[in-house]
């Protein structure tokens, strides 16, 4: 019987290979490797949309200006500024801290997405899986009702109350996903993060319900998400853990390919699955909570962007990971020069840009994927 | 942010809210704090609003002006020519240059092209002043007014900030004495009747601790909510509740917004039971009573109070 | 080098592995056979560190604690018997895995990472498979792909449980034969269950008997291999004849079974 059914070794392989590609054994035998070229485009890109949204505002600026002001903060090169008092401060005080909190927030956004897909073997997997997102909200809220006026101190206290108030229902669902004997799994940790949100979205429904339409606005307009920003407070207050959070994530990308095989295998070629699957999920966190507490719920990007970079780039967190990164915080960046373009003056809210843009962009990378494969 | 608001006000106006408070149709002349120059010569000046410490080195003359009830403030004082822009809730007077602006903006940049010189607002979300502080542009904000005080003061500062002093005094005085009349005209009918008030027809409602409770507190009054507002001044009751309490009167602030009307009201399940449908004592008014504290939305409401109250009997 | 000193291993309160003791040396195969549910897997499990044992596993003459799986993999690699192998995922990027325990967490893959790879892709005649999913390999690429992800581990013992399952005749030969080939070449010891006897006396120098998860023989194939050893550890009927590289194991039908089966 066996001898009837012999897949053959020679029926795949050779009439499938151009010679071409055997001449370059490189990159032949390595071919998800993550190469400079991939690096150098996602950081032309980030550049070039961080460029653009300096540039452009609802505010006319000369862009001939606007790149001698950028150029007169480059030490050595004497090269003056051409605008006035109002667009200099306009250009490093709004527009320039604004388009780099979007990179922070968007590299943020994407490699958590990227992380926790990996790590629950889910592809629906975004970052606000374990309640991070109820919880900001009801920190944002309890901030923006109970709290001092936003404009008292030099620094508002929504982002450290919604960061606060993140890490809290994180902690929660850590808590309660914890089964009684054994390992959190990561289907108990999904249900515990389902009950937590539900827990804290009804409390902050509670609290924002029972106030005046003034405060109901600002916890609404906080919730639809946003990156506008004065000055560079929140750059430097969530830098720091996106950083951390980021270079945590980078290293632990070919534990994320690891975890695909299984905890057995994983541990048998020395990788621990549970250690690694607790750093990433509590990086991810950590360096999400620190994205909402001053974007709000910017919902998408993690989701859009590290399934085009998988469908483009093939499925391995080698390459996944840093180019969510890269491309993550271009991507933001420009959705949100977006929001603030296409009605002008009116803006949209960043949340529905990107699902307007990332939707069928990421549709059409689906479509050509499935016809190649 | 109300906390910090009152902290404000407490802060500008300690002698007005005294003063003021106890009887609320009283002219605030007595405790204007300003001296009494009205000219481009009292810059520069430094006003204390819901935003912090401002100061105006000139006269502002390119205004933008996001609060419905500052804009009316404004106009009314005589400070209309400037203002360059009013918010897209800005209904009275006419003839106002409206924008599409609603005070939430995303981004302060968009008000540059109008090279604004004074950018006042009812709330703020912080961003937004923090970046026209960023810019050097003086912001204003007039948070919501509480009671006739809030009013008054919020009027003195705008006089203030625009150079306006003596006709913001003008405006405060008449106010005060329109509002004086009314309460005469309506003698002592409203004394002691209940009301409801209603802001949308899910029974949310207002207690007489916001500035439309103040309203009806000027003709003795008495809303039925203020049993129910433990810890918000907005709070939401129910049909039950309302059978319950059956108010003499019911005035529907939802007019616009959910096209409520006294005869829709009265068909509410049980609500022909309600004495104030028995007795037709069901009015509708425009939304913006209930969240306007502008001279213009006050005179027309306390008017139509009036003559409500001396038009219609109670048993 | 392995050895097993004394092993007992217990999975939710029974008794699976009971002080068993073994050793291979450098360069040598021991086969470890038994019937279901001897406790096969479980030892080699405790041998690549998997389940916590009682006793010493020495592996090039050192113990590993339980939490030092990463020093432990450059130690022992292992192909299990059933792996569990993610579909979309390319050869190559499969059989790096086995580096996991070599490389940096931060840096890229070393080039020492990229030359193993490659040489053992080579070797296994996977590279022209490397761009190739998984799901869409045959079974024989994918249990090369599986040996490639442990020999790139380059440790110096080789646990294989069950390694020809799911394969034919043909590929069972020629993994095991591969096998047989780096064990010579590179001096690998190489701990090897499998079920089919014949071809276990074939490649090991040794046979460990396991029943009931005590080591009931252990000794060259051609001396535990006997009809008698086979009758009482396998309940099976056997004819054990001399070939030419060990004894064939050779199951015999009662001829009353026999003209059941014609009839039908």
């Amino acid at each position: 019987m066996t001898l009837t059914a012999r897949p053959g070794l020679d029926r795949a392989g050779t009439p499938h290979l151009r010679k071409a590609e055997a001449a370059l054994p490189g990159r032949e035998l390595f071919p998800t490797r993550l190469r400079a070229w991939h690096i150098a485009a996602g950081v032309l890109f980030l550049l070039c949309s961080l460029l653009a949204s300096v540039l452009v505002g609802p505010y006319h600026l000369p862009p001939a200006q606007v790149l001698a002001a950028l150029a007169s903060k480059i030490p050595l090169l004497h090269v003056r500024s051409g605008l006035g008092a109002l667009g200099n401060a306009d250009v490093w005080q709004i527009r320039a801290p604004s388009a780099v909190l979007g990179g922070l927030v968007g590299a943020m956004l994407a490699v958590a997405g990227a992380s926790y897909q990996g790590v629950f073997a889910n592809p629906l997997a975004d970052p606000y899986l374990l309640g991070v997102a109820a919880g900001a909200g009801l920190g944002a809220t309890v901030a923006i009702v109970y709290g001092p006026a936003a404009w008292a101190s030099s620094l508002s206290p929504l982002p450290i109350a919604a960061f606060v108030g993140a890490v809290a229902a994180v902690a929660a669902t850590f808590t309660l996903g914890r089964s009684r004997n054994g390992p959190r799994s990561p289907a108990s940790l999904v249900l515990a993060g389902v009950a937590v949100a539900a827990f804290f979205t009804a409390v902050q429904t509670f609290i924002a319900q029972r106030q005046n339409s003034g405060d109901l606005e600002v916890v609404y307009n906080w919730i639809l998400g946003g990156l506008s920003t004065a000055g560079w407070a929140p750059v430097e207050l969530i830098a720091p853990y996106v950083a951390v959070s980021a270079a945590v994530l980078l290293a632990c990308r070919r534990l994320l390919d690891a975890l695909s095989v299984g905890d057995e295998e994983a541990s048998s070629f020395g990788v621990h699955a549970d250690r690694a699957r607790l750093v990433v999920v509590v990086a991810a966190t950590l360096g999400t909570a620190a994205a909402v507490s001053v974007s709000g719920l910017i919902g998408f990007v993690g989701i859009i962007v590290p399934h085009t970079i998988r469908l483009l780039a093939g499925p391995s967190y080698r390459r996944i990971i840093p180019l969510s990164l890269l491309f993550g915080a271009g991507f933001l960046v420009l959705a949100n020069l977006a929001a603030g373009a296409v009605l002008s003056p009116e803006q949209i809210p960043l949340g529905v840009v990107t699902a307007f843009l990332g939707a069928p962009f990421f549709l059409v990378v689906l479509r050509q994927s499935r016809r190649m494969g | 942010m109300k906390r910090a608001w009152a902290k404000a006000v407490i802060a500008i106006a300690v002698s007005v809210a005294t003063a003021a408070a106890l009887s609320p149709f009283s002219t605030p002349e007595a405790s204007a704090s300003p001296p009494a120059r009205a000219t481009s010569e009292t810059f520069p000046v430094t006003i204390t609003s819901g935003s912090g410490k401002v100061t105006l080195t000139a006269q502002p003359t390119r205004i933008l002006c996001l609060s419905a009830s500052a804009t009316q403030m404004l106009y009314s004082m005589g400070a209309g020519k400037q203002v360059v822009g009013v918010d897209k809730y800005s209904t009275w007077p006419p003839g106002t240059p409206r924008t599409k602006f609603t005070g939430f903006e995303k981004n302060a940049e968009d008000y540059l092209y109008l090279h604004p010189d004074l950018v006042i607002f009812a709330f703020s979300e912080g961003t937004l002043v923090k970046q026209l502080q960023l810019l050097h542009i003086p912001v204003l904000v007039l948070p919501p007014a509480n009671n006739f005080a809030g009013v008054y003061n919020q009027v003195n500062e705008l006089g203030l900030a625009t150079g306006h002093i003596a006709a913001a005094k003008r405006l405060d005085t008449s106010l005060a004495s329109y509002v004086a009349a009314s309460v005469r005209k309506a003698g002592k009918d409203g004394r002691g009747a209940s009301y409801y008030i209603e802001l949308s027809p899910d029974y949310y409602t207002a207690t007489s601790q916001t500035f439309i409770g103040a309203e009806f507190s000027l003709f003795g009054m008495r809303d039925i909510a203020d049993a129910a507002g433990r810890g918000t001044a907005y709070p939401q009751i129910s049909a039950e509740y309302l059978l319950k309490a059956d108010p003499d009167y019911v005035f529907l602030a939802d007019t616009v917004c959910c096209h409520e009307t006294p005869a829709i009201f009265s068909h509410r399940p049980a609500f022909s039971l309600l004495s104030a449908v028995k007795q037709h004592h069901v009015f509708g008014v425009n939304d913006s009573v209930a969240s306007e504290w502008g001279p213009h939305t006050i005179e027309e409401f306390v008017g139509f109070l009036a003559r409500v109250l001396a038009s219609t009997t109670r048993k | 080098m392995l050895e097993v000193d004394d092993v007992s291993v217990a999975l939710g309160g029974t008794t699976v592995v009971s002080h068993v003791s073994a050793r291979v040396p450098h360069g040598a195969w021991l086969g470890v056979v038994g019937p279901n549910g001897a406790g096969k897997s479980t030892l080699l499990r405790a041998v690549v560190g998997l389940v916590r044992y009682e006793g010493h596993i020495r592996l090039g003459g050192r113990e590993y604690g339980p939490g030092e799986l990463r020093a432990r993999a450059c130690a022992v690699a292992y192909v299990p018997q059933r792996p569990l192998l993610p579909r979309s995922m390319n050869v190559t990027d499969y059989v790096l895995l086995g580096r996991s325990a070599h490389h940096s967490y931060l840096g890229p893959e070393t080039a020492r990472d990229l030359s193993v790879t490659a040489g053992v892709l080579e070797r296994l005649e996977l590279s022209r498979l490397a761009r190739r999913a998984l799901g869409e390999l045959s079974g024989g690429e994918q249990q090369r792909a599986v040996l490639a992800r442990a020999l790139v581990q380059e440790a110096p013992v080789l646990v294989m449980d069950e390694p020809t399952t799911s394969l034919d005749i043909g590929h069972a030969q020629l993994v095991l034969e591969l096998a047989d080939q780096l064990r010579r070449d590179n001096g690998l010891s190489v701990l090897c269950s499998l079920h089919d006897l014949t071809v276990a006396a074939q490649f090991a120098d040794d046979l460990l008997v396991l029943s009931g998860g005590r080591a009931a023989l252990l000794g060259k194939p051609a001396e535990v291999l006997t009809e008698a050893n086979v009758k009482r550890f396998f309940g099976a009927s056997v004819e054990v004849l001399p070939g030419l590289a060990g004894p064939v194991v050779s199951p015999i039908r009662h001829a009353s079974s026999l003209e059941v089966t014609r009839a039908t």
